[in-house]
């Protein structure tokens, strides 16, 4: 080649490799089958839209992911183009669909939305009053974290509580996700979520909750010295530490817990720590809900503290403890089973002399009940407290410190028995004679044998004149079909019943 | 007079000769030799002999009147000498010969002037343009690294001299892991590339050895491979007939840099950071004109302190004087139990492994066996080590602890504590042979073994956690062989030889050559490696009690050292021939083919994987075999320069050429294939949920004499049924698989370039120089996930910004991330530069270019899955589009001065300013397709789109806040209707200055010359004056360390994608902030060094 087309033609070869390098910013397309529009928008009042298809070959749509309300025409067809419509009818909600058109192997996706599904901005009462399945957007503070794994906590924002029952991730994610780290969710934050209501054993939940928001609390508990946050009975003191990130931190102590309770320090600085103090607890266990407050001028922050302290137990007769303060002070009953509700936790009616039976809601562990062979007619000792369900109370967090095992027997069988006055028996006959009204001296019988009963008490632990009078309180007669409680003593050569705890009566059949 | 000046006219003129381009370790030179009446004189003698070290080269001109030298030193000065009987001899002094490039002496008319044997003398010009150079080079010699300003000493601080250089290694916008850097032609490249420094911890050679170095970016001469950007070819120093020799010191410290960026203190600049540098330099001869010798030493020391920790008294930490609740008792305890019943030696407890150090040797011989045989010989060695306290807290098997092991709850020993080192150690043998007046012969082997390793004090022994007792996993004391350090090191062995041979045959010089290179990289990583134990408390430790966890990770079939590994083998075979069309017109033409061979042997397949069908777009299943890697390619490099005297009088000349190039690829890269795949090694981890831990009660599992060696514990664990072998159908299937497409091909460009060089007629060297390069990717390097389907079936958003939303469970399989090729790619630089010397104390240079390179993916990272997800992208990882290299520094302008007075003064002042030290990209801050990766490139809609709602927000607010951004940010506004590319928003433009400035005391005793020189060097001087020039600028935090500006919203009932944007982007929303960070600021490294002769 001639130097004088040499340069030319390399200045040439520069044009020909530049042309080669335009990178098309054209989207990628599939070859076999192209539609005019892949998102594809329906009224929401029902209505139908239509997309223009383009396929090399035959085309059907994947039946499965098509949803009911929705209708698509035609579902299938050859190559070359195709109007295809969509329709549905009007939704209350939005709703959407993904469907596949298969083609030559390969798959177009398109998704279908009627509409977009709304979501309800509702406070915690109106969630809790609100219908099921419904999404509902809630703004309030995590006053309880009950798992972290799954996400469940307690939102309060003043007008009620509701549990959430799952909390996603930050990619959506629900189930074990650790949600609770991930988002940085702690006790006194305010977070907004959304979710679908459900109700579960009578707890209101929002299910899988998407996180909107998350206003951090400016206080936070780090920690209490001790750290059960509990006084000694003898009194003392409890030390709440806390962080604070708001203008400085008030406290409020709830009126009820005014009279024992009282705070004794409080220190100033990001990282405060309020002493409360308590002296000697006469009554039985005791504990106050203290409110931490904080403010930096816009945001306001609360957290809550439970302080306890140690007291006695109170013995109490039935009487007694229904009309107790609920609380936690603890509580001793000795009384008769005079029902079980259930036999694996132990739900039981008690019944003591005052004829007023006492709903315990479980003793101790599940199974204790069973595994301690309790039943009906047994004489048990518990320690609870006083609670209540629905306004009805109960004891709750019962434990069993002892029993008399009281054993049923006929009156025959009982005769036979040696005398001791620590062995109880349960029995039931006719009353045949009644010997003293007052007391309620009186024979029973059966179809095989006759008993004297040294007494027919209105129940359990009735000393002195508490004793008296109960046939007729309780409106037993001769005749009538009784069930009581004693032990045997032989006096005088007859044979007794004695102790005699009254269980139950009934009017003979006419 | 007159026939002086007869024959300086002559000299003007240029020769036709074009010599050989470019080569990696010498010099050579080439003219033509005439008589009075131009017609070439045959048969002239030509001597040219090394002023410094006496070495000779001869040779006779040829039937064109040509002569050439082949192989040469380089440097100087030269002095050649022309004979010839019956003519007057000639004498040219003052030759400098450049590395790699050949020197085309003026041609000289020899005059028959029978009157005078008088020789003539002519001095030989100082201006670059007798250098043949067809594409884009730049050579730095020793002076000119002597004078450049730096503080940390580095390599990379004296590449900026090249106009495509001034970013680390990477050139011309390419990846810095690809480029080449040789020494003597020995490979000191990081090629494992887990990092992009170099070896031996980022400077494996002392500038003080180095003689020359070459940045290459476009050379047409087929023996120059290896590198997609750029290329380094560095020489060392050889000794001289004259002894000289020298001492430094250099020294750094917080107190000599600045503290503050734009009026602000920045946090921890005064803590304590030091760095000082001994070394010396020796060379001279051995035997004069024969044999020289040259070494250098250096070593620097950085004082550091890498475990604070001590055991306390009584037991409570006290974190403020780095008290550890640990006790001195129980330390002593566990010390001594371990010592009595295993023999073991924990280290001290009080006195740890600290300073950073960093050690350099080279040495150096170069032989004149005679004339026509010089060979050289070079070694040279480093080694970088930093200590480290024992990893905080990781472990297997088990709940990790959440107090490191080294801290205010829990001690480590002595031994525990692991160094890094980086190693090097490379020889080069380079014989360069004339065997005959027209063949000449270059025989170059060379070695390198390129490590990075762990290190330790400690004997073979597990590693021991002991905990708190409490329960609660707590770490409370840690002995034993560091528990990740046990055979975890990168290895990098190469050796390379080549024969080049050379033929002259009239206008022509024919080379041809051969190339073999092998490269072994393996990447070691042993878990556990030497057995690992976790007890609950001291006396459960020293009583014997059975150990929480157990682990151990060993290699199959007795492999003592596991590794994922690569071994190649690359062989070359080239031709060239370099011819004189005309005397105004050289072209060089030649064809290089390389196979690259790899050895399978290293491999097992997993069937499990091999299992797994994958299909492609056209519906073919394709399957991932681990066992394999790609299979043998050849790549054709066909390369064509030219040089141009356009007026014959060598004042301008057009120059360029036009050939493929194939480079190299971070070797990790394919490592990773085995590193996941399974088949190399066993991690056994015991505990309670799988084992009954009472068989490791009484005490660590010993062998007969009673040592815990590894090998006593692999027996126990085989013993209890653990796997000893593994074959290709144990395999399973990993979260995700690496695999490498069996067409793979190593990267390839196709590089064009067009250069004007112009002497601009003045009486001194006063050159310009404009160069175009533009480089087509033949071969670039991506990665695709075979498990994805085209998004092409994708349902897509309605709107302006309508890209595919991949379905949820949109994989096929297992991911699968493939290295694989595509050709997609090109970029271009243009570079325009002035050098000037108007006296012989001043040298002056000037150079802007403009870089632009358009690539796929950059390979961000080291993990494949990292190297083609971090890309911005709309449509996803598989469709990515090109964008502007992430190396890319599109804009630089440099200017330098040095200058010399006579008393001993010598100033550097380099100028540098840039735009685009930082790009980024404008992204969502969420994953807006769904594709599971949150790097999703933003559709910038236009005003029209936004008013008609084809581009939509949550709010108007919103809208209102962005579009006022977009019309405010220069790269938004032009780009309005695209979506954003990757890596093309640029940081504006930083000025830096930057002093050199050296004083010399020079005495002279006898015959010795005896010089102190003090140096100063100064970055960014004008930051000294003022805390706000010369610092870079950044995104501005308040948007966030990423462009991240829009947020998808989800689709309204339309089905468009709805926007919301950050709270701080609006109209007034700077962009840039200046950066705060202590890089930014001035720094002063100051010296002293004695010199003699």
């Amino acid at each position: 080649m001639k130097l004088k087309y040499f340069i030319p033609a390399f200045i040439a070869l520069f044009g020909v490799v530049l042309s080669s390098c335009s990178d098309e910013d054209t989207m990628t397309l599939l070859k076999e089958i192209q539609v005019s529009r892949s998102y594809v928008p329906i009224n929401l009042d029902g209505g139908e839209a239509t997309i223009d298809i383009a396929a090399t070959d035959s085309w059907s749509f994947e039946e499965a992911d098509i949803p009911e309300w929705l209708t698509i025409s035609p579902m299938n067809g050859g190559a070359g183009e195709t109007k295809i419509k969509f329709s549905a009818p009007a939704a209350n909600n939005g709703r959407n669909a993904d469907l596949k058109i298969k083609c030559a192997g390969r798959t177009q996706n398109i998704k279908v939305i009627q509409g977009l599904p709304v979501v309800q901005n509702a406070t915690c009462a109106e969630v809790i009053e609100g219908p099921e399945s419904k999404t509902y957007r809630v703004t309030g503070a995590v006053t309880r974290i009950a798992n972290t794994e799954y996400g469940n906590w307690y939102l309060d924002d003043g007008t009620g509580e509701i549990y959430i029952y799952g909390t996603l991730d930050k990619n959506g994610k629900a189930g074990k996700n650790n949600s609770i780290a991930a988002w940085g969710i702690e006790v006194g934050d305010v977070i907004t979520v959304e979710g679908p209501k459900t109700v579960y054993n009578g707890v209101v939940e929002l299910v899988d909750v998407k996180v909107v928001k998350i206003v951090k609390s400016l206080l936070k508990i780090d920690g209490y010295d001790p750290e059960d946050a509990t006084i000694p009975k003898e009194g003392g003191d409890v030390e709440v530490n806390l962080t604070c990130k708001g203008n400085g931190v008030s406290v409020e102590i709830p009126e009820n817990a005014k009279n024992w309770l009282a705070i004794s320090n409080i220190t100033a600085g990001s990282n405060p720590t309020v002493t409360f103090h308590a002296n000697a607890n006469a009554g039985g266990d005791r504990s106050a809900e203290v409110i931490f407050k904080t403010s930096n001028g816009s945001q306001e922050s609360v957290v809550t503290a439970t302080i306890h302290q140690i007291g006695s137990i109170v013995a109490v007769n039935c009487l007694e403890f229904l009309e107790a303060d609920e609380g936690d002070t603890q509580y001793r009953i000795t009384a008769v089973i005079q029902e079980v509700k259930n036999t694996t936790y132990g739900n039981v009616y008690l019944r003591d002399w005052t004829d007023e039976p006492v709903y315990v809601y479980g003793i101790g562990a599940k199974g204790e009940f069973q595994n301690l062979g309790l039943k009906e007619g047994d004489i048990v000792t518990l320690v609870g407290k006083r609670g209540s369900y629905n306004g009805s109370p109960q004891m709750t967090g019962a434990q069993y410190e002892s029993h008399i095992s009281v054993t049923d027997i006929s009156i025959a069988d009982f005769l036979t028995k040696p005398d001791s006055e620590d062995v109880y028996y349960r029995l039931t006959g006719q009353i045949t004679d009644v010997d003293n009204p007052t007391y309620g001296n009186l024979t029973l019988s059966d179809d095989d044998a006759d008993v004297y009963v040294y007494g027919c008490y209105p129940g359990w632990g009735a000393t002195g004149d508490n004793r008296k009078n109960w046939l007729e309180t309780a409106g037993i007669e001769i005749e009538d079909n009784l069930t009581i409680i004693g032990y045997k003593k032989t006096y005088n050569g007859k044979i007794e019943l004695c102790g005699g705890i009254y269980f139950s009566h009934s009017k003979p059949a006419q | 007079m007159l026939k002086r000046f007869y024959f300086s006219a002559l000299m003007m003129l240029l020769a036709g000769a074009i010599a050989l381009n470019a080569q990696i370790t010498t010099s050579s030179i080439s003219g033509v030799i005439v008589d009075e009446a131009n017609e070439p004189l045959i048969g002239a003698v030509v001597k040219l002999v090394h002023g410094p070290s006496g070495t000779e080269y001869n040779t006779v001109t040829n039937l064109d009147g040509r002569f050439y030298l082949q192989g040469m030193r380089t440097g100087g000065p030269y002095t050649a000498t022309i004979s010839y009987v019956g003519y007057q001899n000639t004498v040219v002094n003052g030759i400098i010969l450049e590395l790699g490039e050949n020197y085309n002496l003026q041609q000289i008319a020899m005059s028959t002037d029978a009157n005078t044997l008088q020789e003539v003398v002519v001095t030989a010009s100082g201006s670059k343009f007798p250098i043949d150079k067809t594409g884009a080079s730049t050579n730095i010699t020793n002076v000119q690294i002597t004078n450049l300003p730096t503080v940390t000493r580095s390599i990379t601080d004296v590449t900026r001299l090249s106009p495509y250089g001034g970013n680390g290694m990477a050139f011309a916008g390419a990846d810095g892991r690809t480029a080449n850097f040789t020494v003597d032609g020995a490979n000191f490249n990081n090629n494992f590339g887990l990092s992009d420094k170099l070896p031996g911890g980022g400077n494996p050679i002392s500038l003080d050895a180095i003689e020359e170095m070459q940045v290459v970016i476009s050379p047409f001469d087929v023996r120059q491979t290896n590198f997609i950007g750029g290329g380094v070819n560095a020489i060392t120093k050889s000794g001289n007939n004259t002894f000289k020799g020298s001492a430094y010191i250099y020294h750094r410290n917080e107190h000599m840099r600045g503290d503050a960026v734009d009026g602000q203190q920045l946090a921890g600049a005064r803590e304590k950071d030091r760095n000082t540098t001994y070394g010396f330099t020796l060379g001279g001869p051995i035997i004069k004109n024969k044999l020289f010798f040259f070494v250098n030493g250096e070593m620097a020391k950085i004082p550091t302190v890498a475990n604070r920790w001590r055991a306390s008294e009584n037991g409570v930490a006290d974190p403020d004087n780095y008290l550890s609740r640990t006790t001195i008792a129980d330390m002593a305890r566990v010390q001594k139990h371990v010592k009595d019943k295993y023999g073991y030696d924990t280290g001290s407890f009080t006195d740890f492994p600290a300073d950073e150090s960093n050690y350099k040797l080279l040495a150096r011989i170069d032989w004149n066996i005679n004339s026509d045989h010089h060979l050289a010989l070079r070694y040279n060695y480093t080694k970088n080590n930093i200590w480290n306290a024992a990893n905080a807290s990781s472990m297997d098997g088990g709940t990790r602890s959440a107090f490191a092991r080294a801290s205010q709850y829990s001690m480590i020993f002595a031994n525990s504590m692991y160094s890094m080192q980086n190693l090097v150690h490379s020889l080069s043998f380079d014989l360069n042979s004339r065997l005959t007046d027209n063949l000449s012969n270059q025989f170059l082997a060379t070695w390198s073994k390129l490590d990075d390793v762990r290190g330790t004090n400690s004997s073979e022994f597990p590693f021991i956690d002991i905990l708190d007792g409490t329960g609660t996993t707590g770490n409370y004391m840690a002995l034993g062989y560091e528990l990740f350090t046990w055979n975890n090191a990168v290895h990098n062995t190469i050796w390379n030889i080549k024969d080049d041979i050379t033929y002259y045959a009239g206008n022509h010089k024919i080379t041809a050559g051969i190339n073999f290179e092998h490269q072994m990289a393996d990447n070691q990583y042993m878990r556990n490696g030497s057995g690992y134990y976790r007890y609950q408390s001291v006396d459960d430790f020293i009583n014997g009690a059975a150990p929480e966890v157990v682990c151990l990770t060993y290699g199959y079939d007795g492999e003592k050292a596991p590794a994922a590994r690569v071994q190649f083998n690359k062989a070359g075979i080239y031709g060239q021939d370099e011819w004189n069309v005309t005397p105004k017109f050289k072209l060089t033409y030649g064809l290089r083919i390389d196979g690259l061979f790899f050895n399978n042997k290293d491999l097992m397949t997993n069937q499990a994987i091999l299992a797994l069908n994958y299909y492609d777009n056209d519906g073919n299943v394709r399957n991932i075999d681990t066992g394999k890697w790609p299979k043998t390619s050849i790549t054709f490099s066909p390369r064509v320069g030219f040089i141009w005297d356009v007026m014959g009088n060598k004042s301008l000349k057009v120059r360029g050429g036009t050939g493929l190039f194939s480079g190299r690829l971070p070797l990790v890269f394919f490592t990773n294939m085995p590193t996941n795949g399974g088949m190399v090694q066993f991690q056994a981890q015991l505990n309670s949920k799988n084992t009954d831990m009472s068989l490791f009660e009484g005490g660590l599992v010993t062998d007969a004499n009673g040592h815990a060696t590894i090998d006593a514990l692999q027996q126990k664990l085989f013993s209890m049924g653990y796997p000893q072998t593994v074959r290709p159908e144990d395999g399973t299937v990993p979260s995700a698989v690496n695999g490498v497409d069996p067409k793979f091909k190593m990267p390839q460009v196709w590089k064009t370039s067009i250069a004007i060089d112009y002497a601009i007629p003045v009486s001194f060297p006063f050159e310009l120089t404009g160069e175009f390069i533009f480089n087509k990717t033949i071969n670039a390097v991506s990665i695709s996930d075979w498990s994805i389907p085209s998004v092409g079936g994708f349902a897509r958003f309605n709107g302006a910004d309508n890209r595919p939303i991949y379905p949820s469970g949109f994989r096929t399989g297992t991911k699968a991330f493939v290295l694989e090729n595509t050709s997609k790619g090109y970029g271009w630089s243009a570079n325009i530069m002035a050098t000037a010397k108007p006296a012989d104390w001043v040298s002056l240079m000037a150079s802007y270019t403009h870089t632009v390179s358009k690539e796929v993916t950059g390979m961000p990272g080291s993990a494949a899955e990292s190297a083609f997800t971090y890309v911005p992208t709309w449509e996803g990882p598989n469709n990515i589009r090109l964008h502007n290299s992430q190396y890319v520094t599109p804009d630089r302008f440099i200017a330098s001065a040095t200058l010399h007075d006579r008393s001993g003064n010598h100033y550097s002042l380099i100028y540098e300013t840039w735009r685009g030290g930082y790009n980024y990209s404008y992204m969502t801050s969420n994953d807006m397709n769904g594709d599971g990766y949150n790097y999703d490139a933003i559709y910038i809609p236009t005003d029209e789109q936004v008013a008609n709602r084809e581009f939509r927000f949550v709010s108007d607010n919103d809208r209102d806040r962005f579009m006022d951004y977009v019309h405010k940010d220069s790269y938004l506004k032009k780009h309005q209707g695209e979506y954003a590319e990757g890596y093309s928003v640029y940081s504006p433009w930083v000025h830096r200055i930057d002093l050199g400035y050296k004083h010399d005391f020079t005495f002279r005793a006898g015959e010795t010359k005896h010089t102190i020189q003090l140096s100063f060097d100064m970055k960014n001087v004008l930051n000294f004056f003022n805390s706000s020039w010369g610092v870079s600028k950044y995104l501005n935090p308040e948007i966030g360390s990423d462009a991240r500006i829009l947020e998808y919203k989800g689709v309204d009932a339309d089905g468009y994608a709805t926007f919301s944007t950050n709270k701080a982007i609006n109209g007034n929303t700077k962009t840039w902030t200046p950066n705060h960070n202590i890089g930014q600021c001035w720094n002063v490294s100051i010296g002293v060094k004695y010199i003699f002769n």
